[in-house]
């Protein structure tokens, strides 16, 4: 196992994107043929015999070759380790203003958890004091870089903001995948926090976008969350984007539940078990 | 005088079964380590009584222990989903993989079973019968790969001291899988018998996927046969496989073709959280990595258990003598591919018990204690304290993961 994982080591040295390629099966494939070939060779050496192979000193020294092989990888992967990626995109328009201050300190509680380690931003759609109906309506509000104190910095742009006007929940994301996110290799947790779509600018269809998302990059995970109940027709609307940003749409019955589903994106995974639920709730909609 | 002729004839019986294990070593073997058997198993439940099941219910985290799975000893983290399945059946229109993850022989059994009892009673039932069931057939096959008699009957009941022991006095789907899959080995190395080998082999695919290790363990004893020209080894070794991954695969063609889609099963089994991030070699270490950056404990332990365990059995494997070098490569072939598995999917849960369905696991744990307390102990006197205090203190830790861990979620 070593070797393939070494030479990756080494041709790092030149390059330090090739250090990725150090997980690639190909390595796998590579230590398992010099295994064979190993062996191979050695059955060879003692006259076509297999059995000399299998003795206590060899079964050690393989042994060894894997305890070795495994602290390679385990140093490597704190070498090379990947910033995680969180990425809020939280919708401001009007129809959010019965939740916001819930989901305001969701938000702050929850990021609070979240390592100092992790690459975090903010952008926004919607909170336009103009009268009229503004789709473009989109900032982003913190960059995407490591923070000491995201949860309070959050906070405070939170607690600027009122939410009025209209917004595009497909635009924001889209500008986010194009803009913020353009040059951003590491894998990234997109979070999406909406109270359903905005009729007005936003799709009522997945279809249109899927062209688009395409040429999302295969690193981004984009998870979409609605709070409170939302009609059959709207689910299906958020559904179908999830399925065009290659997601998935989550809906949660209070704001509460955004602190799981944030220490899950945060954490890596959970577990699946208690309720016979996933945690987060219970009508989690998996998509595809 | 009825009640003394009786009482006259019992006793002559008793005398009569008494001169035949006298004169008969191997029977009395037999004998001995189906009634050590028996007192593990009460041992087991005596703690499982007495301690696992209030301690769980005190300290269970909400939801864990669902009114069907209580008292919480009957059916503990797996159990829910094969009584579930059992009751409501499986889910194939909506593909839900707390469904589909789940094999179909336990729930089948637990179907047909009649209805004087709860579900969840009757899984530990047939949990604790297949534990009674697989005890001695560990001895049977400790005293096989070994070739001696260093392991004593009565040192059965130590296979509770192992890393996940205290589960044989639990409601689970690993024991069955480990009777099977030990079944199957038994049949294999000795018994020879072609119908018990399919049988044994596709019963431990149907009940977990994890008897797919035993792919692993059969297949070094299959290029052992074929090196040394064993033809009855090779044709059983072979078989064994076939019928493990044959009856795999028929359930794979069924979840398919219940649910109406193509790739069912592979969909459920690679979902296994919806959460999580990359779940792949990779993605294993840098979430355990991530663990210690963020004082997890629970992903700290989580996936520590899943390296540590497997690379202690290794260890293990490494040190314990056996009759013939084969089986020493073959059990590390079964560790090896549990660990394979775990990486390559990421996914650390359960190692604990996972470990437990090899049949090689609590053979090497017996075999390791008697070389530890063997007479012989003017020999290497040193290696064997720091062998064996090494060892006491992972078997110590190892338990107050599976006890204190259970309720509390520390590994799955």
């Amino acid at each position: 196992m070593g070797l393939g994982i070494l030479g990756n080591l080494l041709a790092s040295w030149l390059e330090p994107a090739i250090l990725q390629d150090a997980f690639l099966p190909w390595n796998l494939v590579a230590i398992i043929a010099l295994i064979v070939i190993g062996v191979v060779l050695g059955v060879r050496a003692q006259g076509g015999k297999f059995t000399w192979f299998l003795n206590q000193n060899t079964y050690w020294s393989l042994l060894i070759f894997v305890g070795v092989a495994l602290l390679v990888i385990i140093l490597l992967s704190v070498i090379t380790r990947r910033t995680p990626v969180l990425y809020f995109v939280i919708d401001t328009t009007a129809k959010m203003q019965p939740i916001f201050n819930d989901v305001r300190r969701e938000v702050q509680l929850s990021t609070s958890l979240v390592p100092r380690t992790f690459k975090i931003g903010l952008r926004t759609y919607g909170g336009s004091a103009d009268n009229i109906p503004n789709c473009q309506d989109t900032e982003q509000l913190l960059p995407l870089q490591t923070y000491d104190n995201f949860s309070a910095r959050i906070d405070s742009v939170l607690a600027r903001l009122q939410p009025r006007g209209n917004g595009s929940l497909t635009g924001a994301v889209l500008e986010a995948i194009y803009t913020d996110l353009a040059n951003e290799n590491n894998h990234i947790q997109m979070l999406v926090v909406t109270s359903g779509t905005d009729p007005l600018c936003d799709p009522t269809g997945g279809g249109i976008l899927e062209r688009r998302a395409k040429e999302v990059k295969d690193n981004l995970e984009v998870i979409i969350i609605s709070i409170g109940e939302i009609d059959a027709s709207r689910k299906q609307i958020l559904n179908s984007y999830a399925e065009a940003f290659n997601g998935r749409h989550i809906n949660v019955p209070t704001a509460a539940s955004l602190h799981s589903i944030v220490q899950n994106a945060a954490y890596y995974g959970y577990g699946y078990y208690g309720d016979g639920t996933f945690p987060g709730e219970p009508d989690a909609t998996l998509v595809p | 005088m009825a009640i003394t002729a009786m009482v006259h004839s019992l006793a002559s019986r008793m005398q009569h079964w008494c001169r035949k294990l006298v004169d008969n070593p191997a029977l009395g073997h037999k004998v001995s380590s189906g009634l050590f058997s028996l007192l593990t198993l009460v041992i087991g439940l005596v703690i499982g009584v007495l301690v696992l099941n209030p301690l769980w219910g005190t300290l269970a985290q909400p939801n864990l222990f669902p009114a069907a799975i209580l008292p919480p000893i009957t059916g503990p983290i797996d159990g829910l989903f094969y009584i579930r399945n059992a009751e409501l059946g499986y889910a194939w229109s909506t593909r839900d993989p707390l469904s589909l993850w789940f094999h179909p022989l336990l729930s089948s059994f637990l179907q047909v079973l009649p209805g004087w009892l709860p579900k969840n009673s009757w899984f530990w039932l047939i949990s604790l019968v297949f534990a009674a069931a697989c005890l001695p057939l560990i001895f049977r096959l400790t005293v096989i790969l070994t070739g001696n008699s260093s392991v004593q009957p009565k040192m059965i009941p130590l296979c509770l001291v192992a890393p996940g022991g205290l589960s044989l006095a639990t409601g689970n789907a690993e024991i069955p899988t480990l009777f099977f899959s030990t079944l199957l080995l038994l049949s294999v190395l000795a018994w020879e018998k072609w119908w018990l080998t399919v049988v044994s082999a596709a019963a431990a695919i149907l009940t977990k996927p994890n008897a797919l290790y035993m792919v692993a363990v059969l297949f070094i004893y299959f290029l052992f046969a074929v090196a040394t020209r064993n033809l009855k080894l090779w044709k059983h070794s072979l078989l064994g496989m076939a019928a493990l991954l044959g009856g795999w695969l028929i359930w794979i063609w069924i979840v398919d073709w219940q649910t109406g889609h193509p790739g069912a099963y592979w969909e459920a089994r690679l979902a296994f959280s919806p959460y999580s991030g990359p779940v792949d070699l990779r993605g294993f270490f840098e979430q355990w990595l991530n663990a210690f950056l963020v004082d997890d404990l629970r992903n700290q332990i989580r996936f520590s258990t899943a390296i540590l365990i497997p690379m202690v059995s290794l260890i293990v494997i490494g040190l314990v003598p056996f009759a013939s070098e084969p089986h020493r490569y073959a059990f590390a072939a079964g560790n090896l591919a549990m660990l394979i598995i775990s990486l390559a999917l990421g996914n650390p849960n359960k190692i604990l018990l996972y470990a437990t369905t090899l049949p090689g696991y609590f053979v090497t744990h017996l075999v390791l204690l008697a070389w530890l307390i063997s007479q012989r102990r003017q020999q290497n006197m040193g290696a064997r304290w720091l062998v064996g205090a090494c060892y006491l203190a992972y078997c110590v830790g190892m338990q107050v993961v599976y006890v204190i861990g259970t309720p509390l979620g520390w590994y799955f």
